[in-house]
């Protein structure tokens, strides 16, 4: 206390002489001499210590953000294409969506402007209907009889089948037991390039009737 | 050492590396042995405690936060074994510490007045060191001596900024007071 009443007194404790004196003391604190430690420190300390063992997100951390290297040998090099185009071959054969075309004969969708055109075969009257198959073969069927079988009509003595045709003109014919027959009732035909006849049908829907020219 | 180099030498230690603590253990010792040798006054007990307070730091790295400084969380971790030693052995905190006047290694021409008054000034500065409390004085020599920042010194003593900046003048103005009572005007 005494100190520091003596203290108070001096011109020295003033403003900027306080702070300049405070600087000075400082630079001299920088130049104060210390010790040098003992060389037994350094090997007493690592003597002290055992390597640690990495975290497993540390570890997992390094294998992310090292360099890599991957040591192979040619061989290995050309098992490992093998393998590859193998696998993507398989992949290819057995992955991928396989487009077949359908056996199945494919309609015209019904769609708002189709309507359904009756395909009619009539027999003379006495005429044997001994007939396995009769199909209806055309511009709209890929000239596939398949699914496009017709129905012996025992009212009519025919045979008939109607089907969903949209607008437009279509040749077609019958294919009874194999043999291709022109439609006996078709007023328009059409060489079909292998010595066959094609009758034509056109589907007006404007007029709402069709006409089988 | 800068902060960036720190940080791989610890990355490595993380890593499993033991021997790269040798880079920070070398370049830390004698800031940490002083410290040891002002608290205790025993160079015995210096040298152990330095190799206690290395080890724990070793021990405790998977604590060191990234980015912060490593010298101030190693001297912290220092302070505290050496408080906890003196308390052990029941001995005041020696507010003496051990400075041992040690003569300027230049040579210096006998004509060269003023830095023989300089090189007294030191010398006198280390006497008064002794005489303060050891926690103005290791605010001190951080800031002084070993030449942290404010911000580091804070960390180092565990105190808040303007606490350390407060630490540090009133630290400068005790050793003030003392040189004046001693004659040094």
């Amino acid at each position: 206390m005494k100190r520091e009443r003596e203290a108070s007194d001096r011109p020295a404790d003033r403003g900027e002489d306080l702070s300049r004196d405070l600087r000075f003391i400082g630079g001299l604190v920088a130049r104060i001499q210390d010790q040098t430690p003992p060389d037994a420190l350094l090997a007493g300390v690592m003597a002290g210590i055992e390597p640690k063992k990495p975290s497993a997100g540390r570890r997992f951390w390094r294998l992310l953000t090292r360099p890599q290297y991957v040591r192979f040998t040619p061989m290995g090099l050309v098992y490992g294409v093998v393998l590859l185009a193998v696998v993507l071959a398989g992949w290819s054969w057995v992955g991928l969506p396989r487009f077949s075309p359908s056996q199945e004969p494919s309609l015209a969708p019904i769609s708002a402007g189709t309507e359904n055109y009756r395909f009619t075969l009539s027999l003379a009257k006495g005429e044997s209907t001994q007939a396995k198959s009769v199909a209806v073969i055309g511009d709209f069927n890929n000239w596939t009889p398949q699914g496009y079988e017709m129905i012996w009509d025992e009212d009519c003595h025919c045979y008939n089948l109607s089907l969903p045709l949209p607008r437009g003109r279509y040749q077609y014919a019958f294919l009874v037991d194999g043999r291709i027959l022109a439609d006996p009732r078709a007023l328009l035909t059409q060489e079909d390039g292998f010595g066959h006849k094609n009758s034509i049908v056109i589907i007006n829907h404007d007029q709402s009737r069709e006409k089988n020219i | 050492m800068v902060r960036q180099e720190e940080h791989r030498v610890i990355s490595l230690v993380l890593d499993g590396d033991a021997d790269a603590y040798a880079i920070l253990v070398k370049r830390y010792e004698r800031p940490i042995y002083n410290l040891m040798l002002r608290m205790t006054a025993s160079p015995q007990d210096a040298l152990d405690l330095t190799q206690t307070t290395f080890i724990k730091a070793y021990d405790s790295l998977e604590r060191f936060r990234a980015g912060r400084s490593f010298f101030p969380w190693l001297y912290t971790i220092g302070l505290n074994q050496a408080k906890d030693f003196l308390r052990r052995r029941k001995l005041e905190l020696f507010h003496n510490g051990y400075l041992e006047d040690v003569a300027d290694k230049a040579s210096v021409p006998a004509d060269q007045e003023e830095r023989l008054i300089s090189q007294a000034r030191v010398r006198e500065v280390q006497s008064a060191l002794k005489q303060i409390s050891w926690d103005y004085r290791e605010a001190i020599i951080l800031r002084f001596y070993e030449n942290l920042s404010v911000k580091d010194v804070a960390a180092a003593l565990g105190l808040s900024l303007s606490a350390a900046k407060m630490r540090v003048h009133r630290g400068l103005a005790m050793l003030r007071h003392i040189l004046l009572d001693n004659g040094y005007g």
